[in-house]
C-alpha cells in the first residue's frame, strides 16, 4: 500500500526569519495555532514539545535537523502513543519579498490513522500562519462550517 | 501505470466572505491582481464559455478555454480548463477529455473555507522542480495565496517572473 504523504506548499509576504520565529517561538504558535505553543530549544536531538497554556503534551518528538531560518524537521507523535511516530519537514525559501514555505507530513507508520487525523489541520493552521504574518491577527483553527 | 489519472486538491481559510471571494475568483479586474496577471472571464451560467487569458508576452500560455458545468454563486464553480493547449504533442495524445477545476466555498464563522480540486490531469502536468511555478502544484499554490492576501489586507502577491526557490 502507499504511505500516504502530505504536502502544503503557500507563499507569505514574510522574511524566512520571521517565519522560522512563528513556528518556533511559543508566544507567536500561541497566536494563529488555537493557543497552542510549539516549545523546544530546537537544537538536533532536542526534544520538541506542541502543548497547552496548562502545559499539556498534545504532540511531542525530537528536532532531527535545524538549519535556521531554513529548514526544521521534527518526528511528531501523540504522547500516548510513542510508537506511532511521523516526520514534519519544514522548508522556507526566500522569493522575491516573500517565502515559500512548503511542510511536508510523512513517513507515517502502517496503520497509523495520524495522517487522517493531520490531514484537515495542516490547511488551517497554515493559512492561520500567513494571515498571521501578513495582518498581525491569526484566524481562528477550530471554526466549524456555519 | 498507463493513463494514470490524478487530481490536484487544496484547501485555503481565509478571512473573507463567501461573496467577496466569489467576486474576486470570477471577476477579471480582480484576478489580474493576483493571478499573475491572468484575466478570468466566464459566462457565468451552465454551458457558458470560460476562458484564462494570459497576459502580454505570455499568450504561448494559452488561455485553457472551457466551459462553465456548474454554478452556484458564492457556493460552488465547477468549470472544465483544457489543458492541452499548451502540451507537446505527444501528451496531448494521452489526454482523455479536459481536466476539470471545482472551487467549494464554505463559510465557516468570521471565515471562509475555499477547497479546490482540479482533476483528470496527467503525471506531465506536476512539476518536480519547485523552482518555477510551472506545474498545477506549485501553480495553485501561489495563485491562491496571493488571493488570500488580496482579499485579507488588499494587497495581492507580486510573484515576479522568479519561481519557489529561485535564487536571485
Amino acid at each position: 500500500m502507499k504511505q500516504p504523504k502530505q504536502v502544503y506548499t503557500l507563499f507569505i509576504r514574510s522574511t524566512p526569519k520571521k517565519t522560522w520565529d512563528a513556528i518556533t517561538k511559543p508566544e507567536f504558535t500561541r497566536q494563529y495555532w488555537g493557543n497552542l505553543a510549539n516549545v523546544s530549544d530546537w537544537k538536533k536531538g532536542s526534544k520538541w514539545e506542541h502543548m497547552t497554556k496548562e502545559n499539556e503534551a498534545w504532540i511531542v518528538g525530537k528536532v532531527t535537523e535545524s538549519a535556521p531560518p531554513n529548514r526544521l524537521v521534527l518526528t511528531w507523535a501523540d504522547p500516548d502513543k510513542l510508537k506511532d511516530e511521523s516526520r514534519v519537514t519544514f522548508e522556507i525559501e526566500p522569493v522575491e519579498d516573500m517565502v515559500c514555505l512548503t511542510v511536508t507530513h510523512d513517513n507515517f507508520k502502517t496503520g497509523s490513522d495520524m495522517a487522517e487525523k493531520v490531514g484537515a489541520g495542516w490547511p488551517k493552521v497554515l493559512s492561520s500562519l500567513k494571515t498571521f504574518l501578513e495582518t498581525g491577527k491569526g484566524l481562528n483553527i477550530f471554526c466549524k462550517a456555519s | 501505470m498507463k493513463n494514470e489519472k490524478l487530481e490536484f486538491v487544496y484547501a485555503t481559510y481565509i478571512r473573507t466572505t463567501p461573496e467577496k471571494l466569489w467576486e474576486a475568483l470570477t471577476n477579471g479586474d480582480f484576478s489580474v491582481k493576483y493571478w499573475m496577471g491572468f484575466r478570468f472571464q466566464a459566462d457565468l451560467r451552465v454551458g457558458g464559455k470560460m476562458n484564462i487569458f494570459p497576459p502580454e508576452g505570455m499568450e504561448h500560455l494559452g488561455d485553457h478555454a472551457g466551459e462553465v458545468l456548474v454554478c452556484e454563486p458564492n457556493r460552488k464553480l465547477v468549470y472544465t480548463w483544457n489543458q492541452a493547449d499548451k502540451d507537446k504533442p505527444e501528451v496531448t495524445k494521452k489526454r482523455q477529455g479536459l481536466s476539470q477545476v471545482t472551487y467549494e466555498i464554505t463559510p465557516m464563522g468570521q471565515q471562509v473555507r475555499l477547497r479546490l480540486i482540479h482533476e483528470n490531469l496527467l503525471p506531465e502536468d506536476v512539476e518536480k522542480d519547485p523552482t518555477t511555478f510551472k506545474g498545477i502544484n506549485n501553480g495553485w499554490p501561489a495563485v491562491i495565496s496571493s488571493l488570500k492576501s488580496l482579499l485579507e489586507n488588499g494587497v495581492a502577491l507580486d510573484f515576479g517572473m522568479k519561481g519557489c526557490g529561485t535564487k536571485a
